[in-house]
C-alpha cells in the first residue's frame, strides 16, 4: 500500500530528483526503505528544508527530502 | 627487550654535533606505552619552566609506539616538545609512513636538543645516523625539500619529515610535514625544528621489529582490517575522507562560521568533500605508502584546470571548516589552493585559519586597516587569504604579527581584540563546536595541549558513536555524563597517541577489548580494556603534571567567552551557549584536581604509579 509519494535527492547531486512511493512515513523507516532500494551504503541523514529530521519524525505526501551521507571525521 | 619496539633511541645534540644511541626503558614502555606518552616522560626530565621553547635548550622528541609498523591502521608518529605557541606541552600526532620507516631504520624515536649553526638535516638510514648539510635546502618549500633529498640520496623510498619556510622563520603555528603532505600541524612543532636549524629528518630501512605472538596478531589484523567495512563510520570515511563530514556537521550546527559568530553559511554546499569529489576526479589512498589500512581516508583530487599536474590533497574537514566556513570562503578551488599552499610552506591549517578569522574580524571592526596590509581583507576573499598565508610564512608586514598565533597577535594589535581571539592556552580552536557539543568544549578547555579535538573526541559520543565496553551505552545528555565521557575519551586518546593507532581506525570501528588483545599480542604485556584506560589516564596526568611544572594555572582551563556569553541568533544551535563552568566544576571533582591550583592529589599520582619527582 502506498502512503506517500516523495521526491528524493541524493547529496551532493541536487539536480536529479527521484520520485518514489513509500509505504511508511516514519523517517527511520523511510530511510531504510530508500537505502535498500537505492543501494546506498553507510550512514545517511534525511534533510528537509535544510533541517535534519530525527528518526521519529514523519514525512508527508509530496515532501522533497535530501539524503545526506554522514561522515564522522576528525 | 620489549616486543613491538627496536629498543633503541637516537639522541642528537645539534650544538655539539653529537650523536648517541640510547636504550629504550622497558618500565617506561609498561607505564607510558610509547609514542607521546613515552616522549612526555622523557621531556618531563629534560625541560623546565625556564626553558625558552625556541632556544637550543628545548627538546623535541619524535617517537613511535608499539603498533607502528607492527599492525595495520597504525601510522601515527608523535612530535612532542615544549610548545612555542602555548608554553606548555606541545604535541602533534601525524599519520603517513615516517614512523614506520624510522622503525625499519632501527630506532623507535629521536631526541633532539641544541641548535646547529647552519641548516642541517638528519639522515637515519639502515641503522646509520648522519647530520648532513642542508644549506642548499634552506628556503625551499616542503615538497621541493623532500624531493631534493630523495634525489640526492638516490632513494625515492626514504620518508622525509620536513619544515617549510614557516618553520625556518620561527612562525609559532608552523607544522612539520611528513610524506610530502601529512601535517604534524599543532602546537608549533615546526618552529622548534626551525629554531634548531633542522630542515628535515630522513628515515629509511628494512628492519622489522619482533612481536610477542605473531600468529595471534595475524588473526587480529585480519579482523581489524575487516571492521571498517562493516561499520557506518568506516564506510563514510572510506567513501569521502574527513572532508565528507562537513555537510552533516554544518546541518547540525557543528562548524565555525565567521569566527564563530554565525549559525548558517549559504555556500557550504560548494565546499563539502562530496561536492569536491564530484567536481574533480578523485581517489582514496592510505596516508602513507607503507601504511596498511582498509579505510584509506586520504583523498586526492586532480585539479588540472589550475595547471597542477599532480594529484592534490583534498582538504580535510578541519581545513574546509577553519579556512572555509569560518572565513566564509565558498569556493572549493580556492580552498584546495589554500590547503596546498599551507602544506608547502609548512603551516598548520587549523591555527592559520583561526588566526586569519580573527584578523578578518579585526579588519571588519577597524582594528586592522587596509594600509596595514596593502589590500582589503574581507570575509570570503580567498585571494586575500592566499596573500596573507605567504605573509605569515615569511613574516612579511602584518604577517609577522599573525605568525605569533592569535593569542599574541591580538594582545599586540589591541587588547580589545582579545575578546574574539579564539584559542585555549594559546592554541587556536579546531572546528567542532562547543555550543553544539558541550563535552567538546570541556575537552578543549582541559586538553593538555590547548584546544584540540583529538585529545578527547567527545563529539563522536554526542553524535552516537558510543563506547559500551566502558559503560557508555547512550548519548550523554546531562552535565555529569558529559564530564564522565570526556574523561574516558581523554584517557583513551592519550593511550592511542602513545600506541601509534589511528583514532579513525578505532572509535566506531572496533572495541577496546580487541585493542587490548592486539596490544598484548604485540608487546606481551597482558592487557585488558581496563588496563588501557588506566594507561591512558596515567599519561593524561603525566601531561597535566608536566604543564603544572611549566607554570600552568587553573585559570587557563577555560573556553573563549564567546561560547559562554554570545549565543547565535540563527541556525541549528540558535540561542545555545556552553555551560563550561558547571562542566569544569565536576571535571575537577572526578579528575581529583584541586579547583584552586589544578593539581592532582598525591593519592591519585601514587595510585597511577607515576614515577616522577614532584616539585
Amino acid at each position: 500500500m502506498c502512503l506517500a509519494i516523495i521526491k528524493v535527492k541524493i547529496y551532493p547531486d541536487l539536480k536529479n530528483i527521484i520520485v518514489t512511493e513509500v509505504n511508511t512515513m516514519l523517517v527511520k523507516e523511510v530511510l531504510e526503505v530508500l537505502k535498500a532500494s537505492l543501494r546506498l551504503q553507510g550512514q545517511y541523514a534525511v534533510v528537509k528544508n535544510g533541517r535534519i529530521l530525527s528518526d521519529n519524525e514523519y514525512i508527508s505526501d509530496q515532501d522533497e527530502i535530501v539524503l545526506v551521507p554522514i561522515v564522522e571525521g576528525g | 627487550m620489549v616486543f613491538g619496539f627496536n629498543g633503541r633511541l637516537v639522541y642528537v645534540d645539534l650544538t655539539k654535533e653529537e650523536i648517541r644511541v640510547t636504550e629504550l626503558k622497558e618500565d617506561w614502555c609498561r607505564l607510558y606505552v610509547g609514542g607521546s606518552g613515552y616522549a612526555t616522560r622523557l621531556l618531563y626530565d629534560l625541560v623546565s619552566r625556564e626553558t625558552e621553547p625556541l632556544s637550543p635548550d628545548n627538546v623535541l622528541v619524535v617517537m613511535t609506539g608499539p603498533f607502528v609498523d607492527t599492525f595495520p591502521v597504525s601510522p601515527k608518529t608523535a612530535f612532542v616538545t615544549k610548545s612555542p605557541l602555548t608554553g606548555y606541552l606541545g604535541k602533534s600526532i601525524v599519520g603517513g609512513s615516517f614512523g614506520a620507516m624510522l622503525k625499519r631504520a632501527g630506532f623507535d624515536g629521536i631526541i633532539l636538543r641544541g641548535a646547529s649553526e647552519k641548516p642541517v638535516y638528519l639522515a637515519i638510514v639502515d641503522g646509520q645516523i648522519e647530520i648532513r648539510d642542508a644549506t642548499h635546502l634552506w628556503g625551499k618549500d616542503v615538497l621541493e625539500t623532500s624531493r631534493t633529498i630523495k634525489d640526492e640520496l638516490s632513494n625515492q623510498k626514504v620518508k622525509v619529515a620536513a619544515i617549510g619556510p614557516a618553520g625556518e622563520n620561527l612562525v609559532r603555528i608552523a607544522a612539520v610535514i611528513t610524506d610530502e603532505r601529512r601535517a604534524a600541524g599543532r602546537t608549533g612543532v615546526g618552529a622548534v625544528m626551525g629554531s634548531k636549524k633542522l630542515k628535515a629528518i630522513v628515515a629509511y630501512g628494512s628492519k622489522k621489529v619482533r612481536v610477542y605472538d605473531r600468529e595471534k596478531l595475524i588473526h587480529l589484523m585480519r579482523e581489524h582490517l575487516g571492521a571498517p567495512l562493516k561499520s557506518p563510520r568506516g564506510v563514510g570515511l572510506r567513501s569521502y575522507g574527513t572532508s565528507g563530514g562537513l555537510i552533516g556537521y554544518a546541518l547540525d550546527g557543528n562548524v565555525p562560521i565567521k569566527n564563530w559568530t554565525k549559525g548558517v553559511f549559504d555556500k557550504v554546499d560548494n565546499i563539502t568533500g562530496q561536492t569536491l569529489q564530484k567536481v574533480y576526479k578523485s581517489r582514496g589512498v592510505a596516508c602513507g605508502t607503507e601504511v596498511v589500512c582498509s579505510i584509506q581516508c586520504h583523498k586526492e583530487l586532480q585539479v588540472s584546470e589550475a595547471g597542477w599536474d599532480e594529484w592534490e590533497k583534498c582538504p580535510e574537514f578541519e581545513t574546509l571548516a577553519l579556512m572555509g566556513t569560518n572565513l566564509m570562503i565558498g569556493d572549493g578551488r580556492a580552498l584546495i589552493a589554500i590547503n596546498r599552499l599551507c602544506d608547502r610552506l609548512g603551516l598548520d591549517t587549523i591555527s592559520t585559519g583561526g588566526t586569519i578569522a580573527w584578523a578578518m574580524e579585526a579588519y571588519e571592526k577597524g582594528f586592522i586597516k587596509t594600509e596595514d596590509l596593502g589590500f582589503e581583507l574581507k570575509w570570503g576573499d580567498g585571494e586575500a587569504v592566499l596573500k596573507l598565508i605567504e605573509m605569515i610564512a615569511y613574516r612579511r608586514g602584518l604577517g609577522d604579527v599573525l605568525a605569533e598565533g592569535v593569542k599574541r597577535a591580538s594582545k599586540k594589535i589591541n587588547p580589545e581584540t582579545e575578546k574574539f581571539a579564539m584559542h585555549v592556552k594559546g592554541l587556536e580552536l579546531p572546528a567542532h563546536h562547543p555550543r553544539r557539543y558541550h563535552s567538546i568544549g570541556l575537552a578543549y578547555a582541559t586538553s593538555n595541549i590547548g584546544a584540540s579535538h583529538l585529545q578527547g573526541m567527545t563529539m563522536l559520543v554526542e553524535r552516537g558513536i558510543l563506547l559500551p565496553e566502558y559503560g557508555i551505552s547512550e548519548i550523554p545528555k546531562d552535565i555529569e555524563s558529559k564530564v564522565k565521557v570526556t574523561i574516558i575519551h581523554q584517557n583513551l586518546c592519550a593511550f592511542l597517541d602513545s600506541a601509534g593507532l589511528c583514532k579513525f581506525g578505532v572509535f566506531g570501528i572496533i572495541d577496546f577489548n580487541k585493542i587490548a588483545e592486539e596490544y598484548t599480542a604485540i608487546t606481551g604485556f597482558k592487557t585488558t580494556k581496563e588496563d588501557i584506560l588506566e594507561a591512558g589516564e596515567r599519561i593524561w596526568y603525566l601531561e597535566r603534571l608536566f604543564n603544572l611544572k611549566l607554570g600552568l594555572r587553573v585559570e587557563e582551563d577555560v573556553l573563549p567567552k564567546r561560547f559562554i556569553e554570545e549565543p547565535l541568533d540563527e541556525g541549528p544551535i540558535k540561542g545555545v551557549t556552553c555551560p563550561i563552568n558547571q562542566l569544569l566544576e565536576l571535571f575537577y571533582h572526578y579528575r581529583d584536581l584541586d579547583p584552586r591550583t589544578g593539581h592532582p592529589s598525591k593519592e591519585k599520582i601514587s595510585k597511577l604509579g607515576l614515577d616522577i619527582e614532584l616539585d
